[in-house]
């Protein structure tokens, strides 16, 4: 496996910021680590770029363990949240400081630079500084730095979260292409569940560090491990209801709506309606609590009206009640 | 309406003047009596005869002051730099009691300079001094080491004082702007490959720049001007030997009561001191 984490634990103080975790990426695959902010995603990608040390556990890339190895020897690049660019140096400076640094020829640097700078669309850029480009030219720049080398692996943390939403839609496309082109293993950072969802081959979703699931997206959404995974994943969330002693969980496409009183169908009232253009999102209230479901474009309701529901019977999740554990 | 046309017609013209007029007319009856008006009578006490900068150019002991001022203005200032900067980054490095470290680096800057220079007076006392007291108890034969009072030595004991005293102060701006420097493109240099050295040489110091300058700026508009060291120390000798511009200045007007000619020295030192700053500001905005 080119990249394998064994039982990796790691404490800042009494609080256990990642615990035990084992993870392994194959070749060419992209891994998302996701969860809210806090369960330790971004100190595991720390902690492979080898700027954190782990209290326990081990670290192989590409068959060598690099636990103990420095930084700047685990042949790994890093896309920051922040870019991280050198403000002081040209672009061409900054996409060409990892060749620079490992004492390549200046005129094999400037070939390489010009070619990943036209591939990342970057070429007129060049002689710029980093303060004079706009945020999604500076994560392009980002991107090129980390690209040049060819390294063993790529680690990216958060890298779009800094763009507009449009931008940050056509980046994922671009990193997504790139990722494919260059079959290089990555572990990218996010707490936005659609990024996972579209990028990953597998995604590790993460919760108080401990990875919660390993799986491929389709897997994590059509069957999350526990409640914590099936409402971080999808939006609008999974409706979880408790149920003589276990827990129902049906996501929003998952309830059927009618109008009209149905047979088996339970009576509620609309409390509010979302219309997002290309489907509307209702939410309902039986007077104790509330269920969100996914209706078609055209449903038209006004809050209050009364509405029928039902749950699609083969798109139930059960969970234990007590452990939040899938059945 | 007629009245109020009257009433609001000035009757005298200091009331035209700003209401916050009389609220800082202390302050300024102050600053014209002691800072302004002497301003204007030192320069036509210094322009009043061309003759005193003419007589500047053959006075040989404005000459020797000079030289003794920018050596000892260089050599303080590179010391203090160098120290100042690898304390800084040896503090910086460290992973726990930064605090306690950065104020106890601070402590020479917080003497009154008057108390510094009297300690290191006691400290460099040939005879009874403690710096020559533990030589002794080395058995370094000190008979020679007569520090300040030594005619080569004088200048570098001096500077000595000025490098324990003032180091604190570029070490707090160089912490400073070490701190303040984003640790992201640290650590991306470090992914990228860079080892310690060129880390410092390629992302720290270029970061640090803005800093080191200030700085330097500071530290050096001050050296230029030192007096109070040298005149507890050693009063500008032995002879000559720690002898500096501002020290002349002031023997010339209040030892040999020639306020003329220490007003023109005080104008050429003042345009020194303007003529490197600026270009000290050039290099900076040239970055």
């Amino acid at each position: 496996m080119p990249l394998e984490l064994t039982s990796i634990t790691k404490r800042f103080g009494s609080r256990e910021a990642v615990s035990g975790v084992s993870l392994t990426a194959g070749d060419g695959e992209f891994i998302v680590l996701l969860g809210p902010s806090g369960c330790g995603k971004s100190t595991l990608l720390r902690m492979i770029a080898g700027l954190e040390a782990p209290d326990s556990g081990s670290i192989r890339l590409a068959g060598r363990d690099i636990t103990q190895v420095e930084a700047r020897d685990r042949d790994i690049a890093m896309v920051f949240q922040s870019y991280a660019l050198y403000p002081h140096m040209t672009i061409a400076q900054n996409i060409g400081y990892p060749l620079r640094v490992r004492k390549q020829p200046a005129a094999q640097i400037a070939e390489e630079v010009r070619k990943v700078a036209a591939r990342l669309g970057l070429s007129a850029l060049l002689d710029n500084r980093p303060r004079q480009l706009s945020g999604g030219e500076r994560q392009r720049v980002a991107l090129a730095r980390a690209i040049i080398r060819r390294p063993k692996a790529f680690l990216m943390d958060e890298p779009l979260s800094n763009l507009d939403a449009r931008l940050r839609v056509e980046m994922r496309a671009e990193l997504k292409h790139l990722q494919h082109e260059l079959r290089t293993v990555t572990v990218y950072v996010t707490h936005d569940q659609a990024e996972a969802m579209t990028l990953a081959h597998r995604i590790a979703v993460m919760r108080d560090g401990k990875i919660q699931q390993y799986d491929t997206p389709s897997c994590v959404y059509h069957q999350p491990a526990n409640t914590f995974v099936a409402q971080f994943v999808g939006s609008p969330s999974m409706n979880l209801v408790e149920k003589s002693g276990e827990i129902l969980g049906i996501r929003p496409e998952d309830v059927e709506l009618s109008l009209v009183d149905q047979p088996g169908w339970s009576p509620a009232r609309v409390y509010v309606t979302e219309e997002m253009g290309n489907e509307t999102i209702v939410v309902l209230s039986d007077g104790s609590a509330q269920l969100t479901a996914r209706a078609p474009a055209g449903f038209r309701a006004e809050s209050d009206t009364p509405v029928w529901f039902r749950f699609r019977p083969e798109k139930l999740h059960r969970f234990d009640a007590a452990s939040k554990i899938r059945k | 309406m007629n009245t109020r046309v009257t009433s609001e017609k000035p009757r005298h013209s200091w009331r035209r003047l700003p209401q916050g007029f009389w609220w800082t007319l202390p302050s300024i009856v102050v600053l014209i009596a002691l800072s302004i008006y002497p301003m204007i009578y030192s320069v036509r006490l210094a322009f009043g005869d061309l003759g005193n900068f003419t007589r500047l150019i053959s006075d040989r002991t404005f000459g020797i002051a000079t030289v003794q001022t920018i050596v000892l203005t260089a050599v303080a200032l590179a010391a203090e730099f160098v120290l100042g900067l690898a304390l800084a980054l040896l503090v910086d490095s460290l992973s726990r009691a930064k605090s306690i470290f950065r104020a106890g680096l601070l402590v020479p800057m917080l003497l009154p300079p008057v108390v510094a220079a009297v300690a290191w007076r006691l400290i460099y006392n040939p005879q009874f001094g403690v710096l020559n007291g533990t030589l002794r108890q080395l058995g370094v034969n000190t008979s020679a080491l007569t520090w300040t009072n030594g005619h080569n030595s004088a200048l570098l004991s001096v500077i000595v004082v000025d490098i324990w005293e003032w180091t604190p102060f570029l070490f707090l701006l160089l912490s400073a702007g070490l701190q303040a420097i984003p640790p992201d493109p640290i650590e991306a240099a470090r992914i990228d490959g860079a080892g310690p050295w060129r880390l410092f040489r390629d992302v720290t110091l270029p970061l640090l720049k803005p800093t080191i300058l200030l700085a330097l700026l500071l530290r050096a508009m001050d050296l230029v001007r030192i007096f109070d060291q040298i005149f507890i120390l050693t009063q500008g000798g032995p002879g000559t030997a720690t002898e500096t511009v501002s020290l002349y200045i002031y023997r010339t007007a209040f030892r040999f009561s020639n306020f003329g000619y220490a007003a023109a020295m005080s104008f050429v030192l003042l345009a020194a001191t303007m003529l490197f700053s600026r270009g000290l500001m050039r290099v900076m905005r040239a970055r």
